[in-house]
């Protein structure tokens, strides 16, 4: 009976220490919010110091307007752009990004690479591919994405080579998204993918390629028809659909009589229909 | 009649027994619902600390972003599926396919849409022919959208509709919705946004909310208040607990066993694999779940099923209580015939999380959880009738149940308010509060017993059918000058 007792007096206390709770996490979000409402109107005023009357920003009073700032460098470009990196350069936020990137925690390191990259006119490529290299997965995505949004073609490689790598490797979607944004401008660029012949980095080298229009991709797409893996012959018949001439059609024909995957069917019909030849 | 003494010990030490063994099962219940929870609130933490606008606007902008076909089964659904379609079209996502299935409605949805859309009769042919039990009367298309309205005979089964719709699906990801759903305009982007992030990646889901007290503008869910009646309120509080606390802890353990049929997305290559959904089942959701578990454990291929605690589906709950009655009645029923065909994966290693922990528990919790409340109660009724246990000490059993049941709720309560914005006005709060406090005492056994009523009907192989819900519709706002602006 005793011990029924305590037990209805602790979750009695329980149910009364959780309501508390409930009271003081409503009560902090609304605390939140209204620091939130005043970082708002810090950013706003540093960037319209900055921006509209090109005179002097305010010093940032805590390093979350630095990640707010630089949030903002990704939407503009040219003269504001450099306004800004040079308001967050002077304000340490390259250091307390370099030194974020070695941190123990991945969101601090992912928020460290965007503050990084968002604040440099010219990121290095060593400390890139070093992110590239991070052990976790999330944090080499945020490097991937970051890297391809500056639009530098030297970052196409390196991002191309890490889908290609056993260990640590970048999800094929999330290499294709980061060269995309990158300036893609010839084929030799995605080395990586056609001397490995690895799957993934085949699929990335593919799909990007031909979404850049980039007629160089078509021998290669050509070659791919013939791979192993069923997906790699999807995105070839793709990207064949996409910058193949009526050449490919016989090749496309061809694989068509020994396909014997369905989907893979599928879409090589539909590169051969859109080249405007018939199966 | 007097009892002989031996007897009347043997079965009062009997009593004891039972009544300790099933306060150990509730125990144990309660433990394993904590540990879910402490998960949950790690993954869903941990999810907002990641999100990133940046990550969603680059896969918006990216011409390799996978196309969705969006699969809305829909019966009897006039009032409502003219707001889902419209918040479908106006989804921000950079490719989707609407297919609307009409499953032999009788209030005249098929009408309802083609006079808000006008369309065209088309010969098209499947894109992946499945069997279906009802056959296709019609296909039209959209007069200006990527869209189509299959006509079908009902067969009084919600899968076979969506195996009509996935048949002409052509887009590498399927989501599946139901007919009165709203999309939140960014929920299939970040839904979508894991099959990015990680190709192992085959299904996942996000939260369904009850829409009962939601505004819409322009198709839009703009305000949310606790709906008026307490068995709407019930259900959201409902609804907080399974979708983010429930789905986001099994997640977080990789156990996950049901992705909500009213807001999925799948693999379309992995469901036609699958031969679609079971038209057969009343749990087809976690029937297709299950299936895919099955399917790449056996293949020993490496697979990630997920619920994302963010993305935001509102549909309409069940506003009477028949209704709900009917309702938790077949999904019971479903979940006992789910367990059924899933006795060779519990406890069996090679099925991992889902086979030793997932399965093993909605089997002893979820399913016999609503008859063992019954035969506990009789058994310690009992034991109190013949003076074994004392009356207090039940009364006491009956607080401390019931302070823990408040308190899980509270917990989702103060997991929902850190998490979400939708409930943080103080009458909302103030209602999902007093919610908490009313739902064990109206709810607990009435809900017990339509689930014991379910679990039985799967014993006994009951056949059912889909049951018809009314439909109140959206409460929908015309958008002022002033809120434009």
């Amino acid at each position: 009976m005793t011990a029924l007792l305590v037990a209805t007096a602790a979750a009695a206390a329980l149910c009364f220490l959780l309501l508390v709770v409930v009271l003081v996490v409503r009560a902090r979000i609304a605390r939140l919010d209204q620091r939130s409402r005043g970082q708002r109107t810090e950013v706003s005023t540093i960037l319209r110091a900055l921006l509209v009357d090109e005179g002097e920003a305010p010093a940032p009073r805590a390093s979350s307007t630095l990640h707010a700032v630089a949030s903002v460098v990704a939407r503009v470009h040219g003269e504001d752009r450099e306004a800004l990196q040079g308001w967050l350069d002077v304000h340490g936020a390259s250091a307390i990004a370099r030194a974020g990137m070695r941190d123990r925690r991945a969101l601090e390191r992912a928020r460290s690479i965007r503050l990084y990259v968002r604040t440099t006119a010219e990121p290095s490529p060593i400390l890139m591919s070093r992110m590239l290299d991070d052990p976790d997965a999330r944090v080499r995505g945020v490097a991937a994405l970051e890297w391809g949004s500056t639009g530098r073609t030297e970052a196409i490689a390196p991002v191309l080579a890490a889908a290609c790598r056993q260990e640590r490797r970048l999800p094929p979607l999330v290499a294709s998204i980061a060269i995309m944004r990158c300036r893609l401008l010839d084929v030799d660029s995605l080395h990586a993918a056609w001397s490995t012949r690895d799957p993934d980095g085949l699929r990335v080298a593919l799909s990007t390629g031909s979404a850049a229009g980039l007629p160089g991709v078509q021998p290669h797409a050509v070659a791919a028809l013939e791979h192993d893996d069923p997906l790699v012959r999807i995105a070839a018949a793709d990207a064949l659909r996409r910058v193949g001439t009526r050449r490919s059609l016989e090749p496309l024909r061809a694989r068509l009589q020994f396909e014997s995957n369905p989907i893979a069917r599928r879409h090589l019909d539909e590169a051969i229909a859109g080249l405007g030849g018939t199966p | 009649m007097t009892v002989e003494p031996w007897l009347a010990e043997t079965l009062g030490a009997s009593l004891v027994i039972i009544t300790i063994v099933f306060g150990v099962y509730f125990a144990i219940y309660q433990l394993f619902y904590l540990t879910i929870v402490i998960r949950a609130i790690g993954a869903i933490s941990d999810e907002r600390k990641w999100a990133s606008d940046d990550l969603l606007s680059g896969t918006f902008a990216s011409p390799l972003t996978p196309g969705v076909s969006v699969l809305v089964p829909a019966h009897n659904e006039s009032a409502g599926v003219v707001a889902s379609v419209e918040s479908l079209l106006r989804l921000q996502y950079p490719r989707v396919q609407i297919i609307v299935v009409d499953d032999g409605s009788t209030d005249g949805t098929s009408a309802v849409l083609g006079a808000r859309f006008p369309m065209t009769l088309t010969a098209e042919d499947p894109v992946s022919p499945l069997p279906l039990l009802g056959a296709i009367e019609s296909v039209h298309r959209f007069d200006g959208h990527d869209a189509l309205l299959i006509r079908k005979i009902s067969v009084g089964r919600r899968a076979d509709a969506v195996n009509a719709a996935l048949q002409f699906a052509r887009h590498e990801l399927v989501c599946m919705i139901d007919g009165d759903s709203i999309l939140s305009p960014t929920a299939l982007l970040r839904v979508v946004q894991p099959f990015i992030d990680d190709p192992t990646v085959v299904a996942s889901g996000g939260i369904v909310r009850p829409a009962n007290g939601a505004v819409l503008i322009e198709a839009e869910v703009d305000r949310v208040e606790m709906p008026d009646s307490i068995i709407e309120r019930i259900q959201v509080l409902e609804y907080l607990r399974a979708f983010l606390v429930g789905r986001a802890g099994w997640s977080a353990i990789k156990g996950l066993l049901i992705i909500s049929g009213a807001f999925g997305v799948f693999r379309r290559d992995t469901l036609i694999t699958l031969g679609g959904l079971d038209a057969a089942s009343l749990a087809e959701d976690a029937e297709l779940v299950l299936a895919a578990h099955r399917h790449h454990r056996t293949e020993r291929e490496p697979y990630r099923i997920v619920f994302v605690a963010d993305p935001v589906c509102w549909t309409e709950v069940p506003a009477s209580w028949s209704a709900v009655a009917r309702q938790r009645k077949r999904w019971s029923q479903g979940l006992g015939e789910l367990l059924r065909g899933a006795r060779d994966m519990i406890m069996r290693p090679r099925y991992g999380t889902l086979g030793m922990v997932t399965l093993p528990y909605f089997w002893l919790f979820e399913q016999w959880g609503a008859p063992l409340v019954f035969v506990g109660m009789g058994i310690a009724l009992l034991a109190a009738a013949v003076g074994v246990i004392p009356w207090l000490a039940i009364g006491l059993a009956l607080l401390v149940s019931y302070f823990v049941s408040v308190a899980t709720s509270l917990l989702a309560v103060a997991i929902e308010l850190g998490a979400t914005r939708d409930y943080r006005t103080w009458r909302s709060m103030r209602r999902l509060i007093g919610t908490a406090f009313l739902e064990p005492i109206v709810f607990y056994f009435p809900h017990a017993l339509w689930r014991t009523v379910g679990l039985w009907r799967a014993i006994r192989s009951t056949p059912s059918e889909w049951g018809a819900q009314q439909r109140a519709g959206f409460v929908q706002r015309a958008q002022t000058p002033g809120a434009a602006a």
